[in-house]
């Protein structure tokens, strides 16, 4: 709760009235909508070994407002992003498989996150706060549909 | 009067063109369906969406809003950048003089289905 309020009132200070980053340049300004971070936020998470699926979690979902500001795109569930004009904020909310190392996990996830958002779109990630709602047990799996079809 | 009209049709030939030139581009995947506010440049009996005209302050201006596609090799401000290179030759096709500031907003990202990051 103390986190996320942290959060809240730092991020505050970054975001443009707009909800998207513009970086000016002498020909024009780029500007890179929120959904944009947030997709390629959930799209390097998904990469991560060990990482199952995203999911919004209840008290950080309700309190950071994870999702709804996208269009309800499941490509962004659990993930939510707050963009300034250099720098990002960012919180994922993910299932991790179950024998895989949690601290482990969630470091790759967070180092990709960082190399990868910068890399695509120039912004800087101050930080990328992480919670592990639940554990995946390979056994849980459902049986997949199609082999009834078969 | 005449001015205006004449002004107007170039508007829209040169949205048009624009346009096209952005979505030619391998990493674009098409143009952004505006939320709230349409962003499109208006002529007689057509709308060119997703490029608005400007020419405010005597110089000419363009507002592009993308959809940029997925890859793992992604650069938006590069590729805001090819995006500026093509339109700016595509409007010197025209016969137009070169437009003071194009801006580029990527709106969303297009992933393919099938993606390998998607389970």
């Amino acid at each position: 709760m103390v986190e996320s309020q942290a959060t809240r009132t730092r991020t505050d200070e970054l975001t443009t009235p707009s909800g998207a980053m513009e970086l000016p340049t002498s020909q024009g300004k780029t500007i890179i909508a929120d959904q944009v971070v947030a997709k390629i936020v959930a799209m390097t998470a998904r990469e991560v070994a060990g990482v199952h699926t995203l999911t919004a979690s209840g008290a950080r979902g309700a309190l950071a407002g994870l999702t709804q500001r996208v269009t309800g795109d499941s490509r962004t569930q659990g993930v939510s992003v707050e963009v300034g004009e250099r720098e990002a904020a960012v919180n994922v909310g993910m299932e991790v498989e179950y024998g895989k190392s949690i601290p482990q996990v969630t470091e790759a996830v967070r180092r990709n996150i960082i190399n990868r958002v910068q890399a695509m779109t120039g912004l800087t990630v101050k930080e990328v706060n992480i919670e592990v709602s639940d554990l995946f047990f390979q056994e849980e799996a459902p049986q997949p549909a199609e082999r009834r079809v078969e | 009067m005449g001015d205006d009209f004449a002004r107007l049709t170039n508007d829209v030939t040169l949205a048009r063109a624009a346009i096209a030139a952005a979505c030619a581009m391998p990493g674009i995947a098409g143009v952004s369906p505006s939320h709230g506010v349409e962003v499109a440049t208006y002529g007689p009996g057509e709308t060119v969406r997703g490029v608005a005209v400007s020419r405010s302050s005597g110089k000419m201006g363009l507002s592009l809003h993308l959809i940029a596609r997925y890859d793992s090799a992604l650069a938006l401000p590069a590729l805001a950048e090819q995006v500026r290179g093509a339109v700016r030759d595509a409007v010197a096709a025209l016969g137009e003089g070169p437009p003071g500031a194009i801006d580029v907003a990527f709106e969303d990202l297009h992933v393919e289905e099938g993606c390998p990051c998607i389970p």
